[in-house]
């Protein structure tokens, strides 16, 4: 049977909380694990000065979590996510987002190459358009 | 709460408020004879009395839990004296210090500069601790910090969850402030209930000042650059300026200021009683005319009852007769934010804890609360 | 049973004292009770049942302070001389503005009623006996009239608070402008943080209750700002719990006992550095010992950098011995890395959540 690092739900309804343990996989997910190594709050509270983004705590013994490791566990998908903020194992994906100023920026520079293209502007610019474009 | 008639005329107690008949009640009321009856006697009847002041909306169970026999005080230091010796000087001689004047000889010639102890330090009033736990509690603080015209009312507050405690909604009036424990209001709430009664909106135009209004805001619905502040959404910026700024540009651009003064005053007072009431749009008034003004056009006016609270604060009745803030917090009026800095201390010159009770009565309603009784 | 005797079958006083006794206020004093009742009722109400007044009518004629006749009545001619808005000079009024009892001048000097000049009224006369500096003191610093012991204490004015936000914008510590403006501590650090969300508000175009905090300073004694003012003690000292029983110690009568020692015996630091401010003491005994300001304030200033560094030393200690969180930013939250021991970490199992059971004080204790 497999050792899984995993999360089991506390707290109550609407209000989870979670701890970071380590148990058989086929056992029940509240059931008395093998280590409880964290705790992981899903629920973002408002930064404290008021301003930026609100925050998540994860708390992690970061030996005990590199012990299980070690020794083969595997850890499921929402914890393999945060053990790689901790930089324990590399992240399953990258989810690489552009930004939505970057994203308008580099709508921007197209349409302004279509425009340039459309006004018959000179010609190192429409041989750089077109390469692009191309 | 047990109890809500609290302000009986027929026998006078003392209340944390500042009602009328709070205030009655507080002038005439006389302490009980502290030597009448046994002393089990004395004691529940000074314990019924103090109780009627101080948190009478909690249980007695309620109390008896938050009651600590410890009470807080403080000694004030002399950084000069201690600099002087090395404090050897209060146990010289035959172990209490040097000797004290006798009193016999106090005020004589001769022995001026030498004062009693007694009398350069008055006793520390500590029995008028007794009650200091409740001043930790949320709705009383809010009542200290002049927030609140009585404790109820405070306590209303925080269940209505109005009352935020660093920065969060703390919806419990018992919440128990810790030092540093900063706790705040809303300033229109604070104004409304420490505030005299407010002026009755205005419900009458004059025609004239009707059909301005109408134009100013027609004007400015149309003009793109004094629209951007009569948008719902800038409404409130718009008013909510306490110098008032920049309506008062849009609305002399507009037209309405520029009509006499008189219809002003005329508008604000509601005295102009020569028109019908201009309710919302198309309501006939000073004849045939018709207004199309939007329904919240009592908002456009520059000054709105409900943003004239600003300027025209007055105080409520007898809140001169209580007001202090007690030196355990820190109060910022401007921003209806106040600090709890420390818990009640009693010291030298008197104790912390607003008591209108003497040392007599106090003495008796702590021994109560000892549970030796 | 005999017919209960009712308050209307009761003789009338007039019959009973004196014409001239009927006005004092001892009047049921003055009757010795058996005289009251004893007395056979006179012939006007000799029935059985009630003569007394109806209730609409007894109600509206009777003037008895306890009653809303007396209330109304107060209203009417005490009540304005208690309600002052705006007190002339921000000369506060409380309810003892009027004392019952006013303090009389002491020594010898005091005027006599009797003896008075002539052309002086005997109520004049008697207010010449009045300390009338003493009842303003007193009047305008309790509020209370049962309970003097408890004084009103000012709070610092507007630009009190101004000048204590400029020197901590001039970068000056806590503890220095405590000590220099005569503040508490706690005060000092409380003003400057509210006066950070005030200009925070002002930022924000919020409203500031500008006049609601004028008028109700004008109602409460104020301490205004000047150079040096004496707002409040900055050195008081806590009465610690252990100095309150009595603590029998054998000592030498040849060695002399010090503060340190009386720390020592009560198992306390000794009080001159339990206290707050106790850096004044050194500079005291600087002052005693005759050194020169420059070296003074240098001394000083070199006290405050190493403190300042102390502090920010054992910051960093403390963080890095509870980990100081990571933070990891993603696209909508801030994630906070906390370092923690396995052994007591989490939600423990087959304990019960207590969260819901009756009884169970719900109410958080604190707010970070």
């Amino acid at each position: 049977m497999v050792v899984r690092l995993r999360l089991a739900r506390f707290g109550a309804r609407n209000r989870p909380l979670y701890n970071i343990v380590v148990s058989q996989a086929r056992t029940a997910r509240n059931s008395k694990p093998m280590e409880i190594i964290g705790t992981y709050d899903p629920i973002p509270k408002p930064a404290p000065d008021g301003e930026g983004k609100p925050f998540k705590d994860i708390q992690l013994d970061i030996t005990r979590a590199k012990y299980w490791l070690g020794v083969g566990a595997q850890p499921s998908d929402p914890v393999w996510r945060l053990l790689a903020m901790f930089g324990l194992i590399e992240p399953q994906w990258k989810v690489v987002r552009i930004p939505a100023q970057q994203e308008d920026k580099a709508l921007y520079e197209k349409v302004q190459k279509v425009k340039l293209i459309a006004d018959g502007a000179s010609k190192t610019t429409s041989t750089t358009s077109t390469t692009t474009t191309s | 709460m047990a109890r809500t008639k609290i302000f009986a005329l027929k026998r006078p107690y003392p209340r944390q408020s500042w009602n009328k008949q709070a205030v009655y009640n507080l002038f005439r009321y006389r302490a009980p004879q502290a030597t009448r009856g046994t002393f089990y006697q004395q004691k529940f009847r000074a314990k019924q009395e103090t109780r009627r002041f101080h948190g009478e909306y909690l249980t007695e169970r309620k109390w008896n839990s938050m009651f600590r026999h410890t009470l807080r005080g403080v000694v004030r230091m002399n950084p000069a004296q201690m600099a002087k010796g090395d404090g050897s000087d209060v146990v010289s001689g035959r172990g209490s210090g040097v000797d004290l004047l006798p009193r016999r000889l106090q005020g004589l010639e001769g022995y001026e500069g030498l004062d009693s102890t007694e009398k350069r330090n008055p006793p520390i009033p500590f029995v008028q601790m007794t009650f200091a736990p409740l001043e930790r509690r949320l709705d009383t603080a809010v009542y200290r910090a002049l927030f609140a015209s009585s404790v109820r009312q405070a306590r209303m507050m925080c269940l209505h969850g109005k009352v935020m405690v660093n920065g969060v909604k703390m919806p419990h009036a018992g919440y128990m402030l810790n030092p540093g424990d900063m706790f705040s209001i809303d300033p229109l709430t604070v104004m409304r209930a420490i505030g005299g009664r407010e002026r009755a909106p205005f419900k009458q135009l004059s025609t004239q000042a009707k059909s301005d209004l109408q134009k100013a805001i027609e004007e400015a619905q149309s003009k793109t650059k004094s629209s951007t502040y009569l948008k719902a959404s800038n409404k409130k910026v718009l008013a909510g300026n306490a110098d008032a700024e920049v309506d008062t540009e849009t609305f002399t651009a507009a037209g309405v200021k520029s009509t006499s003064s008189e219809t002003t005053e005329g508008e604000a007072s509601g005295e102009n009683a020569t028109a019908a009431a201009a309710e919302g749009e198309g309501s006939t008034a000073g004849g045939k005319k018709k207004f199309h003004l939007p329904s919240d056009w009592r908002t456009y006016l520059p000054k709105h009852p409900r943003w004239k609270i600003y300027d025209e604060w007055k105080p409520k009745r007898f809140m001169n007769l209580f007001a202090f803030v007690p030196r355990y917090l820190e109060v910022n009026h401007h921003i209806c934010h106040a600090v709890y800095l420390r818990h009640p201390v009693a010291r030298s010159g008197g104790a912390e804890v607003p008591n209108p009770f003497g040392n007599d009565i106090m003495q008796l309603a702590y021994n109560w609360y000892l549970r030796r009784r | 049973m005999p017919p209960r005797l009712r308050p209307s079958s009761l003789p009338s006083t007039s019959n009973v004292i004196p014409q001239s006794f009927s006005s004092s206020p001892l009047l049921p004093f003055l009757l010795p009770s058996y005289h009251i009742y004893t007395q056979i009722p006179t012939p006007f109400s000799s029935r059985n049942f009630s003569t007394s007044k109806p209730a609409y009518r007894r109600i509206r004629f009777e003037k008895t302070p306890g009653t809303r006749n007396g209330f109304v009545n107060w209203m009417r001619k005490f009540a304005p001389r208690f309600n002052v808005p705006s007190p002339v000079d921000n000369i506060p009024v409380y309810l003892t503005q009027e004392p019952v009892n006013l303090p009389l001048l002491k020594g010898d000097s005091l005027p006599s009623v009797k003896k008075r000049e002539a052309g002086v009224s005997r109520k004049q006369a008697k207010r010449n006996r009045v300390n009338w500096e003493l009842a303003k003191e007193k009047a305008t610093r309790s509020p209370f009239p049962g309970n003097p012991s408890f004084k009103v204490h000012p709070v610092i004015s507007t630009e009190f608070r101004e000048q204590i936000y400029l020197r901590m914008k001039a970068d000056r510590s806590v503890r220095r402008i405590s000590a220099e403006l005569n503040c508490e501590l706690e005060r000092v650090a409380a003003v400057i943080r509210l006066k950070e969300i005030e200009n925070k508000w002002i930022e924000q175009k919020r409203p500031l209750c500008t006049e609601m905090q004028k008028r109700v300073h004008a109602m409460m004694p104020v301490t205004e700002y000047t150079p040096f003012p004496l707002h409040e003690s900055i050195t008081d000292l806590r009465i610690h719990s252990a100095t309150n029983n009595q603590l029998f110690l054998a000592v030498p009568e040849s060695m002399p006992f010090t503060r340190q020692d009386a720390g020592e015996a009560l198992g306390l630091l000794p009080a001159d550095v339990r206290m707050p401010h106790s850096e004044l003491i050194q500079v005291e005994k600087m002052k005693l010992a005759g050194v020169e300001v420059e070296e003074m304030v240098r001394i000083e200033t070199e006290r405050e950098a190493r403190e300042a560094e102390e502090a920010k030393a054992k910051k960093e200690r403390r963080e890095k011995r509870l980990g100081a969180a990571k933070v990891v930013e993603t696209e909508r939250f801030r994630f906070r890395l906390k370092p923690a021991n396995a052994a007591a970490v989490g939600f423990r199992y087959g304990v019960p959540a207590e969260d819901r059971k009756r009884g169970v004080n719900k109410i958080p204790t604190r707010v970070v």
